[in-house]
């Protein structure tokens, strides 16, 4: 009888995702298929099993090998190496780590045979090309000083990754529309329709100025419009699913060019995948410098503002004031409420005590109760976040009332419309701003904002343009201003954004 | 104040050093060193002390058998996590984490409510030399208050101690004397039946020249199903509660070995050369293939969901097995059974088949010389609401037929006007003429003309047979020759190897009805020796296995809850408006003490549930006596659960522990508090892990009709709240006021109840978190790391 059946048509779709390993079982015949984005698949006669970080304990969907190892499957995720038993059901985590630094990924398993065989060892080598060692008493991985791994694991250092295609991408292009799409990592949920995609965006904070920026700076120059790829949604918490296997999914897709993104909580895995992929990616905004990224030219941030930033404004905030009281103002909608809630949580850390918690609707034209109840409350600071409009209105009446605020927001907040609306002296509120609003003394914010959008896009650009042709050019190009970017966090310009901000 | 400890306070200290490790339990007696009625900071009344002390012994007691056995634990009371989990301490981490100085017999102590004491211990021994200050216990736990809802979560009503401690009910020694054979097989001779006897525990050797039985020999309980090895000169058989599959030899009539081998197994066959052993691991959706020898594990297969059957073509190059339940799908989408095709001679699977639109596949066996297997099947239609059925189109029951090319077609075996509900076993005689369905529902067997059935579905057009046959009453009479009463609740039959004899096993008459071939008539019934008094039990087990009850005879409560358990469907039961609310299918495993039922919670209690309200929905006939309510109500409080293979005799594993943490966490990640509602243990409290109330936990989709009335929480209410609770309540959970209130399942069990959630939506435990909160409405899950929540999983794995 042969093998007909899919049993089931997601784990179907999935196959069409580009894989990174297949690996039988030799008892039972099972095929284990590692997938870039797509979870580990199990082929059994037909059947197809797939296994993500959303239904089962598999850390995550991007998988960069796959090993079957007495009788255990063990999958090299971006967010660790996960280790499935089909007799007990259990899966296993295990993040690789060398002392007290942060984990490596694994990129490859390698058995080193043995005499006799039975002693043979199964190892995993890191991106940076060390191996790590399993040890099946223990259930962990270890630095291994295995000479045989270590030679193995050399060899391939920044070997680039073997991804298989199983579908060559088949697109009829109008002629309109350049064959070349970029992918937007964007961290979760609401809708947004963009000009130039033909289909709502999912978007939260700051991409949709790149994207616009992007699409405008194209038909400025008479090009056609770029067509814009999918994103998949992630969901922005801790293990089931990160921004990064996003970035993963989309950077392993043949049609995808290059990727513009945001907040990339991983930065050795970008990188990682960056580089295996030949795939250029641009990080509109996170501000963080990781380690080991520097060599790599295939990632580009630009270094702007981010949490760090952020941080350090409300340790300034925190510190200035004497057993700081902070009031919070919340405004209606989910995402800002959540990204707020995060700041309430680290002042709270920071030893502020939270002497009010205020909800506004500002469609209620209630500021006036609003202002008197943070007064009553007696707060030093408030701490708000909000959308542009209502946080301009706010901050001028927290200024008129004589309180003092951080207003935690990237430029989907302070932007066009707050400049608009922000009252003359909105500038002795406190708020992070990209670095040229500080410089420029607290003015309105909208130029810098162009600048940095522009500036991200205009990297994406060259980089799309050169794809494929002279690749080498890109790198150094990328080399080139990302040292430049580079000098500019090491000059300590969050330290002049927060001094500047509060001297006032 | 400087107090001398007891030595064995002082020896304990050594073994508490490990500061990382959370704390375990280290007894009453440790605790009353320094907090005895003289010392300093006793709190706890010594009359509570007392009364819970004595808890423990409550489940040696006589009666403590009678309660269990309502409950359904399948356990001693002393052994059981269900009794244990409020009359004992320290009973869900398990002995691992017990110190020696940790009693279980003290009951109910003061670490029951105060948390694991040893870091407690430990601070104390250091701190007392220096300051005497200890604070290594959770503020929260310092000061129970007798209102808490700490003390709620065991101390409810609970309708089995009622029934047993009130109203004077014991357990009829005679309900465990039944046989319930069903399982059969014959040996090669044809001169000796062994039956499988599921509520004995036993197999019965029956001669079947002098139709009587010769002995019984004792495996473990609650065996399944059998199969003779070629040599024919052992036996295997299969325990569904023990999780073991045992080895008989024929000879002496001794089981020779025993060993696990998963969860809850049914089937097993041995390949034609007698070189492998296929057992379905039917709770873990697995085969095992096992040397029939030393019946060690060679290689564990995935199977679909819940394998049941095997059979061995004749020609020995396949082995198939049947489905118990669909393949998982999407909501309200159309399902799909599978029959899974093991190579015996590799020992790995080379085909599967998929069964649309069926489920409940269970028996199933090859046509000698056509290579065609015949199963039995169920479809239920569950994507419609039960509204037609007068028309005989809820449930509908018939064959399925496998060609050898792969090839499926099904076929009813329902008349219109009387179906034939629940076929269960099937045989085919040696000479591939006949088969022989049982129906369990209706207490017969049809016989069925092989040749005239593949003969019917050959010369039907191809779009009949895919779009018309499966769908169609009556065409059994193209090939059913017979229909023939039996005993009650036929659940397996087989043919002897001369084809003169079938023999039938009615499994609630515990009883073998002989079948002569020659005329189809019933030639003898041999009893099995069970007890001849039939019990309220008794009466109530037969009633939820027959169908009589329904209109035409269309399904028993065993259709939708096979073995007790649940098909693995969402239906759409009208009463509550065609159309909305399609709910999960819920085990009904042990669930007397869970009330209230239904997912609404709008049935207070069993007889609730299964009385007027179920008649009025699905037999539309008279509603059952009072008599009948109660033996019906008495039989489904008895149901067992499985055991649970993912939980060991010592206790948590390591992971598990950490697992229960998680779930007993009361602070975030990020060092906050969780308000006690945003807890697991707030709603899954108690020993069942269900606070017994319902809650919206926003899983309601649109067309779930509104909650008559839920609780309002008033936001400005600081002091109820606290800023926290204020914040939660805005941010996580901005207006729970708008969530759809329901059941707060019982977690027993739950790693053999899969879909979860109300409407069957989550496949898997981890997507009840992973899909379906995403705004921390079923808990605050949001925070976990990926380790804490697979920890967590893993806990919840072993309830």
């Amino acid at each position: 009888m042969r093998a007909l059946m899919f049993t089931s048509s997601i784990a179907l779709l999935a196959l069409a995702a580009p894989y990174s390993a297949v690996e039988r079982d030799p008892v039972t015949g099972d095929e284990w298929i590692g997938t870039l984005g797509a979870g580990l698949i199990r082929n059994s006669a037909g059947r197809l099993d797939r296994f993500t970080q959303f239904n089962s304990g598999l850390a995550g969907d991007v998988l960069l090998d796959v090993k079957v190892w007495e009788g255990r499957i063990f999958a090299a995720t971006t967010r660790g190496i996960s280790g499935y038993d089909p007799r007990t059901e259990t899966w296993t985590l295990d993040l690789p780590r060398r002392g007290d630094a942060a984990p490596v990924v694994i990129v490859r398993f390698l058995v080193i045979p043995s005499d006799p065989p039975s002693a043979a060892s199964l190892h995993g080598c890191a991106f940076d090309g060390s191996p790590f060692r399993y040890d099946a008493g223990t259930d962990a991985w270890a630095p291994s000083g295995d000479r045989a791994a270590r030679t193995a694991c050399e060899s391939t250092r920044n070997e680039k990754a073997e991804v298989k295609a199983p579908r060559p991408p088949e697109r009829t292009e109008p002629s309109s529309v350049t064959p070349v799409a970029i992918g937007i990592l964007i961290p979760m949920s609401r809708t947004i329709s963009v000009p130039g995609a033909d289909r709502p965006w999912p978007d939260e904070r700051v991409d949709r100025v790149a994207i616009e920026e992007l699409l405008a700076l194209r038909t400025k120059r008479g090009e056609a419009p770029i067509e814009l790829s999918a994103s998949a949604f992630t969901y922005e918490r801790h293990g089931f699913g990160t921004p990064d296997d996003t970035l993963a999914i989309l950077a392993s897709r043949p049609e995808v060019a290059g990727v513009v993104g945001h907040d990339v909580p991983y930065g050795s895995v970008e990188s990682i995948l960056a580089s295996r992929l030949g795939m250029p990616i641009v990080d509109a905004a996170p501000g963080k410098s990781v380690s080991g990224e520097i060599e790599d030219p295939w990632v580009f941030r630009c270094d702007r503002y981010g949490h760090d930033g952020q941080a350090a404004v409300l340790d300034a905030l925190l510190a200035d004031l004497d057993r700081p009281r902070l009031a919070v103002v919340r405004t209606p909608g989910g995402e800002t409420a959540r990204r707020l809630d995060f700041w309430v949580g680290r002042a709270a850390k920071r030893g502020a005590r939270i002497v009010a918690d205020v909800i506004w609707d500002p469609k209620g034209n209630d500021l006036g109760a609003v202002l008197k109840k943070l007064q009553r409350a007696r707060a030093q600071g408030v701490l708000t976040w909000s959308d542009a409009q209502a946080s301009a209105a706010l901050l001028g009446g927290i200024r008129k009332a004589g309180l003092r605020a951080a207003l935690v927001g990237g430029p989907a907040i302070v932007n066009e419309d707050f400049a608009r609306s922000a009252p003359p002296d909105a500038g002795t509120v406190l708020a992070v701003t990209p670095c040229s609003h500080a410089e420029a003394g607290g003015g309105p914010p909208p130029e810098s904002l162009h600048d940095r959008s522009s500036e991200a896009a205009e990297h994406l650009l060259a980089a799309v343009e050169n794809a494929g042709r002279d690749r080498e050019a890109v790198r150094g190009e990328l080399q080139r201003k990302r040292s430049q970017s580079v000098a500019r966090l090491k000059n300590g310009v969050w330290g002049t954004v927060a001094a500047s901000l509060l001297i006032e | 104040m400087s107090r001398k400890l007891p030595a064995f306070v002082l020896l304990l200290v050594p073994a508490l050093a490990a500061g990382s490790e959370p704390a375990i339990f280290v007894g009453r007696q440790v605790c009353v060193s320094c907090h005895d009625a003289g010392g300093a900071a006793h709190v706890c009344t010594a009359e509570a002390g007392e009364a819970h002390g004595k808890s423990y012994r409550a489940l040696l007691r006589p009666e403590a058998l009678s309660i269990a056995y309502m409950t359904g634990t399948g356990e001693a009371p002393r052994d059981s996590q269900l009794c244990l989990g409020c009359h004992a301490t320290g009973a869900d981490e398990g002995p691992r984490f017990w110190e020696p100085t940790f009693r279980i017999e003290d009951g109910v102590q003061c670490e029951a409510c105060h948390g694991p004491g040893s870091d407690h211990a430990r601070a104390r021994r250091v701190a007392s030399k220096r300051t005497g200050e200890t604070r290594a216990f959770d503020e929260e736990r310092l000061t129970i208050s007798p209102k808490s809802d700490l003390c709620k979560s065991c101390h409810v009503p609970r309708a089995s101690h009622h029934m047993v401690l009130d109203d004077g009910y014991r357990r009829p020694e005679d309900d465990l004397r039944y046989k319930n054979p069903v399982g059969l097989a014959v040996s090669a001779a044809g001169d000796r039946l062994f039956v499988v006897c599921e509520r004995s525990g036993s197999v019965a050797v029956v001669d079947t020249a002098a139709r009587r039985v010769l002995s019984e020999i004792q495996v473990d309980p609650q065996p399944q199903d059998i199969a003779v090895h070629p040599d024919g000169r052992t036996l295997y058989v299969t325990s569904r509660k023990s999780n073991t599959v045992s080895a008989i030899d024929v000879a002496s009539g001794k089981v020779v070995a025993s060993v696990p081998v998963g969860a809850a197994p049914h089937g097993v066959r041995t390949d034609g050369a007698g070189e492998r052993l296929f057992v379905l691991a039917t709770g873990q959706n697995a085969i095992s293939v096992r040397n029939p020898r030393t019946l060690a594990e060679t290689a564990r297969l995935v199977a679909g969901t819940g394998p049941w059957s095997a059979a061995l073509r004749p020609d020995g190059k396949a082995l198939a097995v049947t489905n118990l339940m669909p393949e998982p799908a999407p909501f309200r989408d159309p399902h799909h059974s599978e029959i899974t095709i093991v190579d015996p001679r590799d020992g790995r699977v080379s085909a599967r088949v998929p069964v649309p639109d069926a489920n409940t596949l269970q028996g199933i066996a090859f046509v000698p010389g056509r290579d065609v297997a015949i199963f039995t099947l169920m479809r239920t239609n569950d994507l419609v609401p039960m509204t037609r059925l007068q028309q005989g189109w809820v449930v509908t029951n018939g064959l399925g037929v496998l060609w050898p090319d792969g090839r499926v077609d099904q076929v009813l075996l329902d008349d219109p006007a009387d179906s034939f509900p629940d076929p269960t076993g099937l045989a085919v005689s040696r000479d591939g003429k006949f088969a022989i369905v049982t129906s369990a529902g209706s207490d017969r067997v049809a016989v069925v003309d092989v040749a005239a059935l593949l003969e019917f579905l050959r010369t039907t057009p191809d779009d009949r047979r895919r779009n018309d046959l499966p769908y169609r009453m009556g065409t059994s009479t193209r090939f059913v020759l017979k229909r023939i009463p039996v005993g009650r609740n036929p659940r397996a039959v087989t043919f002897s190897p001369d084809g003169r004899f079938a023999y039938v096993a009615a499994t609630l008459d515990d009883a073998i009805t002989v079948i002569e071939t020659s005329g189809f008539t019933v030639a003898a019934t041999i009893p099995l020796g069970g007890p001849e008094v039939v019990t309220e039990t008794r009466r109530g087990e037969r009633r939820f296995n027959s169908a009589a009850f329904a209109f035409g005879r269309q399904f028993s409560c065993r259709s939708c809850h096979p073995e007790g358990n649940m098909n693995g469907l969402t239906l759409d039961i009208e009463a509550d408006g065609i159309g909305l609310r399609p709910v999960d299918i819920r085990s009904l495993r042990g669930i007397l003490d869970t009330p209230p039922f239904k997912w609404e919670g709008t049935n207070p209690s069993l007889a609730h549930q299964c009385g007027p309200r179920l008649s009025v929905f699905f037999n539309r006939l008279e509603p059952p006596s009072k008599e009948e309510l109660s033996a019906l109500v008495r039989y489904v409080a008895t149901i067992e659960r499985p055991t649970n293979p993912y939980r060991s005799a010592e206790g948590l594993t390591p992971a598990q522990r950490r697992g229960k943490q998680v779930y007993d966490r009361k602070t975030n990640n990020r060092g906050e508090p969780m308000p006690p509602a945003t807890r697991c243990g707030y709603c899954h409290s108690g020993s069942y892990k269900t606070s017994l109330q319902a809650t919206g936990v926003g899983s309601e989709m649109w067309f779930d009709s509104e909650a008559p009335d839920v609780e309002r929480i008033d936001l400005s209410d600081v002091d109820a709240l606290g800023w926290f609770g204020i914040v939660y309540f805005s941010y996580v959970s901005p207006d729970p006021s708008r969530l759809r209130a329901l059941d707060n399942p019982h977690l027993r069990g739950i790693w053999n109840s899969a879909p979860y959630m109300h409407n069957g939506t989550a496949p898997t435990l981890e997507e009840i978190w992973t899909r379906f909160n995403l705004y921390n409405w079923h808990g605050v899950t949001g925070d976990l790391t990926r380790q804490q929540f697979n920890d967590l999983i893993e806990y919840l794995k072993t309830l």
